[in-house]
């Protein structure tokens, strides 16, 4: 009876324990995307640059995660599929107590770009005005503007590198920065000013968009004197 | 007179106070061996030296082919071919250098009601760098040799097209065990990259070639050959360093293993980078393997392979 009794107590200690672990971890799938993905990296691999999760030999970018969350409101359905919660589960074992959200106000806290990154005008000349490319406000400007949309404010670095693999310009913007790191549209100057007041030579420069140390997006644009 | 003298001067230098400093390919590296040796000019073995110093195509025994060819982050293609013949008249060259992107969007501009303002991709065009050279070397004195090469240069992209040429020039002295090379590229001050653009006949633009003076010191001590170089672009305000070693063990002379150590512009200021790589020569072909790291965020080391023929 003795032996019952310490047997029963003890499953009844593991229940509790293990109700506990599990209220823990019974966050909602968007709270955990949006705000637990940092914890993802520190738990798999501790990677900062890279930030990827690590399981079963596959490798998951945090841009994987965000692009099986919920769709944002107001560009797709609300709807969120069960089998792709079904899939994160199966890769990633500590989510097996993630509850997806169908909730689609804050969905657009996911930090990604959206569409592609652009030049305009492409080709662009730093020491004329091509094709009457004018600034919102109107003025005619020289050089070129590297045109992107954010979902939210975030950190931005923007790397132009040359056709040898050499940076040419390097630029980070604080998460809310107009241009550059605000929710939104972004038109970010390139221009004589970028590279010291020199020229550069004509050919063409490639740039990078990094948010903590992903390549969001990249680009290509041509330099003519 | 004093007016003339200001007029001609005025001519003469016009380009060089408006206009930049055009890309010159070959600073990437005419092959593999070279770049492993921190892209030091004047050590080519092969036809590929029309590329670096002209001069030192007095290698070349019969004939020579060379190949060398690289994709840089998966993006820029590199390439080029040389081919070098001696004759009684000293020895001739061929070269030809291209780097080419694909998939560059011409973009243009949408506003909407509110003045939302988009880029938006119009069509994809083309880029194509090219470079021909033509070459000649003669034997001045003995162990002293001079060359020259005539550049033809082609730039082209989304209709814009910029043509030029200019001239290379050189010296080799070889004094074993110290070897001299002088070389001065795109010495025609004068001559000058110009645009167009078939579409647009109002534009016209102006690039000026680099003009580079690169001297090199080689130092041949047993098994290994040491050596320096300096480089001055007149782009560039400060003196490039290189340093390079060769060994070749006197056990196994078709081995070749190189160390190299170069400076480069980046953000306008001078950066370096090490390099290594392996050569094989196998009686009249030699493979070579080069490796260096490299700042670009998404790939972080770059190779290249070349091939020389030298019979």
């Amino acid at each position: 009876m003795k032996k019952v009794c310490i047997l029963i107590a003890i499953t009844a200690l593991f229940c509790v324990s293990l109700q506990a672990r599990m209220s823990v971890q019974r966050i909602s799938f968007n709270t955990y995307i949006n705000n637990g993905a940092k914890d993802i990296d520190k738990l798999y691999t501790g990677s900062k640059r890279v930030s990827l999760v690590k399981n079963k030999g596959k490798v998951i970018s945090k841009r994987d995660l965000y692009k099986i969350s919920p769709a944002k409101s107001g560009r797709k359905s609300s709807s969120f599929k069960a089998n792709k919660v079904a899939m994160l589960q199966a890769s990633i074992p500590s989510l097996m107590y993630v509850e997806p959200s169908l909730e689609t106000n804050d969905a657009n806290n996911n930090p990604e770009l959206i569409g592609i990154p652009l030049a305009y005008p492409n080709p662009f000349s730093l020491n004329k005005n091509i094709g009457r490319a004018k600034d919102k406000d109107g003025n005619l400007y020289v050089g070129t503007r590297i045109g992107y949309e954010l979902s939210i404010d975030m950190d931005m670095r923007l790397i132009v590198y040359d056709m040898l693999g050499h940076k040419v310009y390097e630029q980070y913007f604080e998460a809310g920065q107009e241009p550059g790191g605000a929710a939104g549209w972004n038109e970010v100057p390139f221009d004589r000013d970028c590279v010291g007041g020199f020229d550069l030579p004509s050919g063409i420069y490639f740039f990078l968009l990094i948010y903590e140390g992903d390549v969001l997006g990249r680009g290509k644009m041509a330099v003519i004197p | 007179m004093k007016k003339y003298l200001t007029i001609i001067f005025i001519i003469l230098f016009s380009g060089l106070i408006l206009a930049a400093d055009a890309l010159y390919l070959p600073n990437l590296g005419s092959s593999a061996r070279m770049i492993a040796l921190g892209n030091i000019d004047g050590f080519s073995r092969s036809s590929n030296a029309i590329f670096e110093n002209p001069a030192c195509l007095y290698r070349i025994n019969n004939y020579s082919a060379s190949i060398f060819a690289t994709k840089l982050f998966d993006e820029v293609s590199y390439k080029s071919l040389s081919f070098g013949v001696r004759t009684d008249y000293g020895v001739f060259a061929l070269g030809y250098m291209a780097a080419e992107v694909s998939g560059i969007p011409h973009t243009g501009l949408a506003i909407s009601g509110n003045n939302n303002r988009s880029f938006f991709v119009d069509y994809y065009f083309k880029y194509d760098n090219w470079l021909a050279k033509l070459g000649h070397q003669l034997t001045l004195f003995e162990n002293v040799y001079i060359g020259t090469a005539l550049n033809y240069y082609e730039n082209s992209m989304d209709g814009y097209k910029g043509r030029g040429f200019n001239m290379d020039t050189g010296a080799f002295l070889d004094w074993q065990p110290v070897q001299i090379s002088v070389v001065f590229k795109n010495i025609m001050y004068f001559s000058d990259l110009y645009y167009s653009n078939k579409d647009d006949p109002e534009y016209s633009g102006v690039e000026h070639f680099p003009f580079q003076t690169v001297v090199t010191g080689i130092y041949n001590w047993g098994d290994f050959n040491i050596l320096a170089q300096v480089k001055r672009t007149s782009d560039q305000p400060k003196l490039l360093k290189s340093l390079g070693l060769h060994y070749s063990p006197w056990f196994l002379k078709l081995f070749n293993l190189y160390g190299g150590y170069k400076e480069y512009y980046s953000l306008q200021n001078i950066s370096n980078v090490y390099t290594i790589g392996v050569g094989l020569d196998l009686f009249d072909v030699e493979f070579n393997y080069a490796y260096e790291k490299s700042d670009h965020f998404e790939f972080d080391n770059n190779s290249y392979f070349s091939l020389s023929i030298n019979f």
